[in-house]
């Protein structure tokens, strides 16, 4: 995956996987490459400071809890902020994408 | 540094957080992250050793999560010291182009009483109480008066009037005050006079003292008159056009001489 394709998109994509539920860093690595077929690779260090700016401003909160190994995990969850900030933020996109698919289909020849 | 040492990558990684809470809290998460992905691998098949070294790999660059940690953990004071350093250095540069400019331009910022009292000594011997016995009564007056004489301003600043045994002496202070501290502005316009109860008199052929400073010219004028004046009018010719200033010399500071 080119590193500019994420550029801007990775608070949405964050947001957008807590949606239906608290997650650990981890599981949202994996479930980014396999909800995207592998197109989303992220670098697994950079995830940390998106999820920590986004607590810091209030779109998500954090807890600790215990995972199957018995050692402690961190969670995080979106908090109602962090419900607003992902819609305006998908709504944004739709926008984008949209104007683009539609740009590319005038562009094509016709069949 | 041991590429696949997952606590070097961690404590390369959380290097930037100044808070050493934050630090530890982080560094604890992304070692929970490393040995959340090779349990994950081990479960797949791979080694301990080789899912530890992949685990750490995925990690990327520690440099970079530390810039973007370094970033995402600055304080709200450092936050607010570096927004302070902008908005101050901002303001010096204004007011450096402010004084650039009123000094260039001199009127635009500094208001003309600010440029300084001409003449104290001046100000001494004929608008203040009067050490001459011959002078009866003077009477000071400060019209305000300005008129904008093409690229110059007249001012009058103050004007006495001084009650002698059989005449009155008028004493006045003016000043032609050019935009710019560069200019040499004259004295007053060639062929300019002044009116005294439609006497009119001619500005060369009374007593008058003169001194460039700052961009303006400063003048004195004496003249006699027979009786006390209610007023005068300035007539400046200029570029083909005739300014006038009308200078009411009623109130005024009055100082009496003792009887």
């Amino acid at each position: 995956m080119e590193k500019n394709g994420l550029a801007g998109s990775v608070s949405l994509l964050v947001l957008s996987l807590l949606r239906d539920g608290d997650k650990y860093g981890y599981e949202m690595i994996s479930q980014l490459a396999l909800r995207s077929e592998q197109v989303f690779e992220l670098k697994e260090g950079t995830l940390y400071p998106v999820l920590h700016q986004l607590e810091r401003e209030g779109c998500l909160e954090s807890y600790s809890a215990q995972a199957p190994s018995g050692r402690a995990r961190k969670y995080y969850r979106l908090t109602s902020r962090g419900r607003k900030a992902l819609a305006d933020q998908e709504a944004a996109f739709r926008r984008v994408a949209g104007a683009v698919e539609q740009v590319l289909r005038r562009s094509c020849p016709e069949a | 540094m041991n590429r696949y040492d997952a606590a070097r990558w961690a404590d390369a990684a959380v290097r930037g957080i100044v808070s050493k809470q934050e630090q530890a809290r982080a560094r604890q998460e992304l070692l929970d992250h490393m040995e959340d992905h090779a349990e994950a691998l081990t479960a797949a098949g791979f080694s301990a050793g080789e899912a530890q070294q992949q685990a750490v790999l995925a990690m990327g660059d520690p440099e970079v999560t530390a810039r973007l940690l370094r970033k995402a953990h600055q304080p709200l004071l450092t936050r607010l010291v570096q927004a302070a350093r902008v908005v101050t250095i901002c303001l010096a540069v204004a007011a450096a182009l402010a004084l650039l400019v009123s000094f260039v331009k001199k009127d635009n910022l500094l208001p003309h009483w600010f440029q300084g009292t001409p003449y104290p000594q001046l100000q001494e011997a004929y608008f203040a109480q009067p050490a001459d016995d011959s002078v009866l009564l003077r009477r000071v007056c400060q019209p305000g008066a300005s008129l904008p004489v093409g690229d110059y301003t007249l001012r009058v600043h103050k004007v006495a009037l001084d009650q002698r045994e059989n005449r009155w002496e008028v004493n006045m202070l003016i000043e032609m005050d050019g935009k710019y501290l560069w200019q040499d502005p004259p004295v007053l316009p060639e062929g300019s006079r002044f009116f005294v109860d439609g006497q009119a008199f001619d500005f060369g052929h009374v007593a008058f003292w003169g001194h460039r400073q700052g961009g303006s010219f400063y003048s004195w004028f004496s003249l006699e008159l027979p009786e006390e004046p209610d007023g005068l009018t300035l007539e400046l010719p200029c570029e083909g056009r005739t300014y006038v200033l009308r200078i009411d010399l009623k109130g005024g500071d009055v100082y009496e001489k003792a009887r």
